[in-house]
Parts: structure tokens; C-alpha cells; sequence
């Protein structure tokens, strides 16, 4: 590695790190930094396609992704956050497909999988989605996003018991960038408890 | 009224006709916001980039493993919905239904496999079916549309089959393992 290429690393490092700790400005500029320098950086591309969907940017976001994919085909979490960036555009058959394409190259990418579920809940496939989430699971019960997603699938089945261990599942494995999702979760778990009793 | 093999009878009056059977939303509370799923790469050997899987042979038939049990059958006005499902319950074979598929249907069968009332009623009705990779663990998703494989239609016939941008259908043909 050259001293350019070193130098490239560290400030794409520095901007993984400020985008982990929610420094989204500090992070934009690492990365668009990384991508002035080499264009195809596809890990640059991708991140900065994740910070500009959280930031509801999705026209750039949707392009720098698409970059990514197409610089790095094989790359199963590029796909899968393309997917879920047209998930949020409200593109629900291109995030299938997105997400589909995302599980043929790794069928178990659990990222996939729960963006998936989060797809059959919403067209209320509940017993498919939590088929999907509770596999997830089983390999890994640290997937915050799989438990929160359980909770909203056991949540319609009136599996209100269920709904409550997952929700509190998701408030333990959850980081500290979802914590306003956590938030919500204690306040739906409070109107779950009164339900039960 | 037409006649087709198997004895079937069917008349698919109109996709959302009323009478469509929804499941209603039963929750505490407001629907909790969305939780999209991203992944941030960090660096390099971080992201998911598996190897090429071997090619696939299995059949991608989504209903390969059904049942050959058979059914006699004769409803009137009944909801698309519910027959897909019995028929798919019959034929021991997993299925996701689109909530655009709705419709009501006459239908008789006399004596057929499950699995061939259900492709028949399928085929009548206008649905098709978008099936994953041939191992994948999920079920195949039922749509309305004409069925095509996602693994050797064109850029073109994907942009057409599953709604989606032709610059999407390109990057899926493009990011099909080279033989």
C-alpha cells in the first residue's frame, strides 16, 4: 500500500467511524473526500449511499448505490442496501427484486433476509415473514432489526406475549443509533403490558 | 365460458372486485416507524462478497415438490384468495399471495391433481409466480403478470414482468454468474 492509498484508508476509516457514532457531517466529507479521489471506491460509494438515504436524499443515494452494484455485482450488502433504499422510495417490487438478487448470491445475508420479511409484513405474509425473522434469529439472535420486525409480525397475530419478548429482545440488542426506535418500543411494550393484564 | 383440459371451468370476473378478503391490522397502537436494514462497509474485506455459488440445476418449478393429491371442486363467485391457498394447502406446496390478487372465481374440477387445479387457476386468473433461487428458503411470491424467469429473461421482459426500471432489469442481467 502507497502512502496515497494509506492516506485514503485512514480518512475513509475516519468516516466509517463518525458515520457509526451518527456524525453524519463528519462522515460525508471523509467519504466524498475518498470518492474525489478515486470515484470507484465502492465501499465509499456504498456508505455514502447509506448516509444519503438516512438523510432522505434518496435521488443521489439511489445513484451511488446503483454504482456500487454495478462496480461490485457479487457484493450481497450493496444490493441489499440498494433494496432497501427503494423500499423507502416506495419501490416495492424493485426492493424485492433488489433483495431477491441480494439472497441469490448469499442466501443466508441476514441483512436480506429481515429487508425481506419487512417486505411480507407489509403485504401481511405474517406467517412467511416471521418463518424468515425467526431463522434470522436462530443464527444470530444480536439482529435488533429482526427482533423489532418479530414484534410487529406477533403484534398482528395478537401474540401479544410474543410481541412483548420480542420488543424487549430488540431493546436490548439495539445500538445506540436506534435508540429513537427503542423509545418507541418501550412505549408500544407499556400499552402491550396493559393489554395482557 | 370457456373450456379448458381438465374439466376446469373459470371465469376471473375482475381483479379487486368487492368481496375481497383483507386481513385487518390488529395492533396497540400507531404502525411503529420503519426500521430499513443498511449496512455500512468498513473497508474492504467488511461487506458480504461471497463467491459464485455453483450453478444451479435444480428444477426452479415452484411447485416441483407438490403433492399428488387430487381434489373435486365446484364453487361459485368464491374469493380467488381463499381457492389459491386451499389448492396450495392441498398440493403441500408454500405460497405468498401479493395483496393485489383479488378476484372472484367459478371454478370445477372433477378428479385433477392439486397442483394442476391450482397452475390451471393460476394461469386463468392471470397470476404468476416470482420464484427466488431454487434453494432458497422463502416461498415463491404470487403476482398478477405473466411468469418469467428472473435468471434468463432479458433486461427487457424483467423491467416488464416485475415493474421495475429496464436500467434495473440491466443491472440484474449483468449480475448474473457467467457460465
Amino acid at each position: 500500500m502507497d502512502a496515497r492509498e494509506a492516506s485514503l484508508s485512514q480518512i475513509f476509516a475516519a468516516g466509517v467511524a463518525a458515520h457509526r457514532a451518527g456524525d453524519l457531517a463528519t462522515a460525508r466529507g471523509a467519504y466524498e473526500r475518498v470518492l474525489a479521489t478515486d470515484p470507484n471506491h465502492v465501499d465509499a460509494l456504498n456508505n455514502m449511499g447509506v448516509l444519503l438515504s438516512s438523510t432522505r436524499e434518496f435521488d443521489r443515494a439511489e445513484t451511488l448505490l446503483r454504482r456500487a452494484v454495478s462496480l461490485s455485482p457479487r457484493n450481497a450488502g450493496a444490493w441489499n442496501n440498494l433494496g432497501t433504499a427503494l423500499a423507502q422510495r416506495g419501490q416495492a417490487s424493485n426492493a424485492i427484486a433488489a433483495f431477491q438478487h441480494a439472497l441469490g448470491i448469499d442466501p443466508l445475508h441476514p441483512s436480506a433476509r429481515v429487508s425481506l420479511a419487512q417486505q411480507y409484513l407489509a403485504v401481511g405474509a405474517l406467517k412467511e415473514s416471521r418463518a424468515l425473522l425467526e431463522a434470522v434469529l436462530a443464527s444470530d439472535a444480536s439482529v435488533a432489526e429482526a427482533h423489532y420486525a418479530l414484534g410487529q409480525v406477533l403484534e398482528l397475530e395478537r401474540d401479544w406475549a410474543g410481541a412483548i419478548r420480542s420488543y424487549n429482545a430488540f431493546v436490548r440488542t439495539a445500538p445506540g443509533r436506534l435508540a429513537g426506535h427503542v423509545e418507541h418500543v418501550r412505549r408500544r411494550v407499556e400499552a402491550l403490558s396493559e393489554r395482557v393484564r | 365460458m370457456r373450456r379448458r383440459p381438465l374439466a376446469l371451468m373459470l371465469v376471473v370476473v375482475a381483479a379487486g372486485l368487492s368481496g375481497c378478503w383483507r386481513t385487518q391490522p390488529v395492533t396497540v397502537g400507531p404502525p411503529l416507524p420503519d426500521l430499513p436494514v443498511y449496512e455500512i462497509a468498513s473497508g474492504g474485506d467488511t461487506l458480504a462478497i461471497v463467491p459464485l455459488p455453483p450453478l444451479q440445476r435444480a428444477s426452479r418449478d415452484p411447485f416441483a415438490g407438490a403433492s399428488n393429491r387430487r381434489v373435486t371442486l365446484t364453487t361459485q363467485n368464491a374469493d380467488l384468495r381463499t381457492l389459491v391457498l386451499w389448492l396450495a394447502q392441498q398440493a403441500e406446496v408454500s405460497l405468498v399471495l401479493s395483496q393485489d390478487v383479488n378476484a372472484r372465481v367459478n371454478v370445477a374440477f372433477h378428479d385433477v391433481r392439486a397442483v394442476d387445479a391450482l397452475r390451471a387457476l393460476m394461469a386463468d386468473a392471470g397470476l404468476s409466480v416470482l420464484v427466488g433461487d431454487a434453494q432458497a428458503p422463502w416461498p415463491p411470491v404470487v403476482f398478477y403478470q405473466l411468469a418469467v424467469n428472473i435468471n434468463t429473461a432479458s433486461a427487457e421482459a424483467i423491467a416488464a414482468r416485475f415493474g421495475v426500471s429496464l436500467e434495473m432489469g440491466k443491472f440484474i442481467v449483468e449480475s448474473r454468474p457467467r457460465p
